[in-house]
């Protein structure tokens, strides 16, 4: 009984510490910068897997040492949960040009320029701004297994045609629907009678479904390190089905325009992407299982933006 | 409002109950997992609960599996058994029934240990007295006064699996589950909001059947 009440007076001793902590916390905020109008509070938002939220955690950190206050959501299941909470409760985060546009109901197209003046076009209504893409394009990639590879003599997504009736597609699942997936394959490569199975976007689950030949191709995402690991075969997307899906920054229009240094901040992160030094940064996360946080400041502090 | 009304005009598309990934394939999926899920957790529930219950020992291990119940997330359950069985088929098929069966067997269990060592036990007593053997007391004077209880713990547990089947769509199973995962990763709405009414509709027929079932004389006469 003794033991009890010393606890929660220690328990009520610890949270009135918190309290103190906090508010002096930000007095000293206030009071550090009484010249210069205060930042605004900006949310920043991704999707659940590593490559998003890798480069939310860049996008939050430029802006925190900028003196913004950052709030991070990441981890907002697919881009059916983070778009709607867009601009309201999130102002800032990564998007790919091409899939944006795919789910906007655009024209996809291999030039991500013209996909980013499309995007904008879209999305002004919605007081929405996508900033020109990085150079680190993640597409879409259907990949087999070696041996799946050898005994359907598969090299490129036009190999499939014939052996389709007899594989398993295993990708997210608005497959069904994405003109970039299934449909896509029907309409640009004639491929029909493919079996689908819903699994998780650009997820390690997927590629554990096609080590375990529970599916026979995976659409994963062409950064995606495990590809690499695995050896899987990357099939030559010949038709040119997939759209260019260069990495950007999608951000709250009412808050580029309130504050200018935004769009040069996330811009500066942007300029440093590449499709080669996006790989190792997702392998240091989903195989190293290094923390997103980390892997985005041992980058950013590299290439001189911390 | 307007969603929920969409939501009814997408199941009223006869286009959207047939063919391959149809309603009524859906429900098939559904319904057979629910019933497979019920038996399964039956068969284990039920006799364990009847001997523990008789012999009014066991309470340990009847409420700690009520409490390890409630506590194990069915998410959590079927995750682990997503990445344990992959190699199985239907893709994600048995994961689901096993979490399905951790989410129903606890409070079977529990219950009919409740139900059973519930019963009198100066009613239970008399009934050696009159030279009833121990199987005799279980299943002509305990069971059926226990089988009020009992049913209406099954009925309860089988709402909750009717409406838990749903979750085996985000790991890749069928189901009537599809129509919420899928109508949501593809911005579909009316497909989201008519698979959730299916959803609860199945789960009310499943309730209002139980509930019926549980009137039946059969089932409810006490036989001593």
């Amino acid at each position: 009984m003794v033991r009890k009440r010393r606890f929660w007076s220690t328990a009520a001793m610890l949270v009135m510490a918190l309290v103190a902590t906090a508010c002096g916390g930000k007095s000293t905020t206030t009071g550090s910068s009484p010249s210069s109008t205060p930042k605004p509070s900006v949310t920043v938002g991704s999707v659940t897997f590593s490559e998003s939220q890798i480069v939310a955690e860049m996008f939050a950190q430029v802006l925190t040492k900028a003196g913004y206050k950052v709030t991070k959501q990441l981890s907002l299941g697919q881009r059916a949960v983070l778009q709607p909470a867009m601009p309201g409760t999130i102002q800032v985060a990564p998007e790919y040009v091409g899939s944006l546009l795919a789910s906007l109901k655009g024209t996809k197209s291999s030039d991500p320029v013209s996909e980013t003046a499309q995007d904008n076009a879209l999305l002004a209504p919605k007081g929405l701004t996508v900033l020109d893409p990085s150079a680190a394009n993640d597409t879409n990639a259907f990949v087999v297994t070696k041996a799946t590879a050898t005994r359907y003599n598969l090299a490129k997504v036009s190999d499939l045609k014939p052996v389709a009736s007899k594989l398993t597609l295993g990708g997210p699942p608005e497959c069904n629907t994405n003109p970039v997936c299934l449909p896509g394959l029907k309409s640009v490569y004639g491929i029909t009678g493919l079996k689908f199975q819903p699994i998780v976007a650009c997820d390690t689950a997927t590629a554990n479904a096609l080590d375990a030949g529970s599916i026979d191709i995976a659409e994963l995402c062409s950064t995606q390190s495990i590809i690499a690991k695995k050896g899987y075969v990357v099939l030559d997307d010949d038709k040119n089905l997939q759209p260019a899906d260069n990495i950007t920054a999608e951000v709250s229009t009412a808050l580029l325009i309130a504050q200018p240094d935004v769009k040069t901040l996330l811009a500066g992160v942007l300029s440093k992407l590449t499709t080669a030094n996006i790989v190792p940064l997702n392998a240091a996360v989903d195989i190293d299982h290094k923390d997103a946080a980390t892997v985005a400041k041992d980058f950013l502090t590299s290439n001189g933006l911390l | 409002m307007g969603i929920f009304r969409q939501g009814l005009a997408w199941l009223a598309d006869g286009a959207h109950w047939v063919g391959a990934g149809g309603i009524l394939q859906r429900l098939g999926e559904h319904a057979e997992m629910f019933a497979l899920a019920m038996l399964i957790a039956l068969i284990v529930a039920l006799p364990v609960g009847l001997v523990i219950g008789h012999a009014r020992k066991g309470a340990f291990l009847a409420v700690n599996a009520a409490g390890v119940g409630r506590a194990l997330p069915t998410f959590a359950v079927l995750y682990f058994a997503y990445r344990l069985l992959l190699r199985t088929r239907p893709f994600a098929f048995w994961p689901t029934l096993i979490a399905l069966v951790f989410l129903a067997v606890p409070p079977l269990l529990t219950n009919t240990f409740v139900a059973v060592s519930g019963v009198d036990p100066d009613t239970v007593e008399a009934a050696r007295g009159i030279g009833m053997g121990e199987r005799q007391v279980l299943l002509r004077l305990e069971l059926p006064l226990a089988s009020s209880l009992m049913l209406d713990t099954t009925r309860t547990v089988a709402v909750q699996v009717a409406a838990t089947v749903g979750f085996g769509a985000v790991f890749g199973w069928g189901g009537l589950g599809r129509f919420i995962v899928d109508g949501f990763a593809s911005y579909d709405y009316p497909q989201l909001v008519g698979g959730a009414i299916l959803i609860a509709v199945f789960a009310l027929v499943v309730d209002l059947a139980f509930g019926l079932a549980g009137r039946l004389p059969a089932l409810r006469r006490v036989r001593v």
